[in-house]
């Protein structure tokens, strides 16, 4: 249901989620909130998906958090098989939290366009430019990491005559890197402004896009059933 | 505009130039950003404070462009691009631009940084953007079981980011201005 909603909506449901998850301070009543998004990503075999083929990405911090979380309130509550105190409970609630808001984003990067979600984000009054923004940086880091390689790359051969470079060189040569890549940025910077402002981006305030996004029946009944759930949660509380 | 003056308005160049700084810190946080996730989840509030170069982007597009609100929304900004590229804490990364931008938009806007930008400057913003992303970091990560490790941290990460993101920002801007590139 999660994939197949608009891209709005699945960021207004992602939203909701992160927001309630991290103001919700009773662990109990978390545990009941968590159910509606986790039954949502259960079900949903795009997300199920997607949480494994990027499995190290999520699990990396719910397993670390966790690991902490066990050093410090203690392990007693394991010990005890189950039986959770107050502090030991709520031990739990950042490694579920983080895991279940790190699916859903990887699930909501792997089945959104971004360029659907630029023209959504304007039809809920984001201006033009900010979407423009999030697009034009996600569109060049990609093209940053060639510039960062190659830089990367004639390091190498000034430094290290062609091989890896040492830990040490790299800490003293990280300046250096960080201020041609900075430069090769504003110099890209420069030229794609010149080209926008050429074609006449800045002189009308609306624009249209060559993927409109529209909202769907999914969508609208995924957030609207996540509001009734909140609104439940909000009456057991 | 005349040096030396603080615009509010962004143009088509100053946007393009922020999102240049959001991809080139998306490109530079690449590998260190898992290492301080999991640094930081795994060691609590101890776990990643050596690493201090998170705010350059921000402290970089303040310096590099006099306009009030950039620092901040550089922040924000680039957080959002990295959890469009998969952040391992997902949308969650967003929490940290907006503490760290709002800590380093207050000093800027205290010291005048965006009139008199300079070492001291970009030091105590990457500093206190630090600090107020580690108050983030604490209620995302549930540390109230670990106070003592937290209040020692402080200023720990406040010395890592003043020193690393203040002091690279500071070298990278003298470098920039030399060349008559950034601010107008």
């Amino acid at each position: 249901m999660f994939s197949r909603s608009d891209e709005i909506m699945k960021l207004i449901f992602l939203f909701s989620i992160a927001i309630g998850a991290l103001i919700i301070q009773k662990s109990n009543i978390f545990y009941i909130f968590i159910v509606f998004p986790v039954v949502v990503m259960l079900t949903d075999r795009e997300v199920l998906q997607a949480v494994r083929e990027n499995w190290m990405v999520t699990l990396l911090l719910p397993v670390c958090l966790l690991l902490f979380h066990v050093v410090f309130p203690s392990i007693p509550g394991l010990l005890r098989q189950g039986e959770f105190n107050d502090l030991e409970a709520a031990a739990f609630v950042p490694s579920l939290r983080v895991f279940v808001v790190v699916s859903l984003s990887i699930a909501f990067l792997h089945s959104s366009d971004t360029r659907r979600l630029a023209s959504g984000l304007t039809r809920l009054g984001v201006p033009v430019k900010w979407s423009l923004a999030v697009y034009l940086g996600l569109r060049y880091v990609e093209v940053l990491k060639v510039v960062a390689q190659e830089i990367n790359e004639s390091m190498r051969v000034r430094f290290a005559g062609g091989g890896a470079l040492g830990w040490w060189m790299k800490l003293r040569q990280f300046p250096r890197f960080m201020f041609l890549l900075v430069f090769n940025s504003l110099v890209r910077a420069d030229q794609a402004a010149l080209a926008l402002e050429s074609r006449g981006f800045a002189s009308q305030s609306r624009r249209t896009f060559v993927i409109e996004h529209s909202y769907s029946v999914v969508g609208l009944t995924l957030v609207v059933g996540l509001f009734v759930w909140c609104g439940f949660v909000a009456w057991l509380a | 505009m005349t040096k030396g003056e603080v615009s509010g308005a962004f143009g088509v160049r100053e946007i393009v130039m922020i999102a240049m700084i959001c991809a080139v810190s998306a490109v530079a946080y690449a590998g260190l950003g898992q290492l301080w996730a999991a640094a930081t989840a795994a060691g609590g509030p101890l776990g990643g404070v050596a690493i201090g170069l998170f705010q350059f982007g921000h402290i970089l597009a303040g310096a590099l462009i006099p306009r009030v609100g950039v620092v901040f929304i550089t922040s924000v900004l680039s957080t959002v691009i990295q959890a469009f590229l998969g952040d391992p804490a997902g949308l969650y990364v967003i929490g940290w631009g907006v503490t760290h931008g709002i800590g380093a938009e207050l000093i800027f806007i205290i010291m005048n940084g965006y009139r008199k930008p300079g070492f001291w400057v970009f030091a105590v913003a990457a500093g206190v953007a630090a600090v107020c992303g580690h108050l983030f970091s604490y209620w995302l990560y549930g540390w109230q079981g670990a106070m003592w490790m937290f209040f020692i941290s402080i200023p720990l990460l406040f010395l890592a980011s003043a020193i690393q993101s203040g002091g690279l920002v500071w070298l990278l801007a003298k470098q920039l201005k030399k060349l008559g590139v950034g601010r107008d």
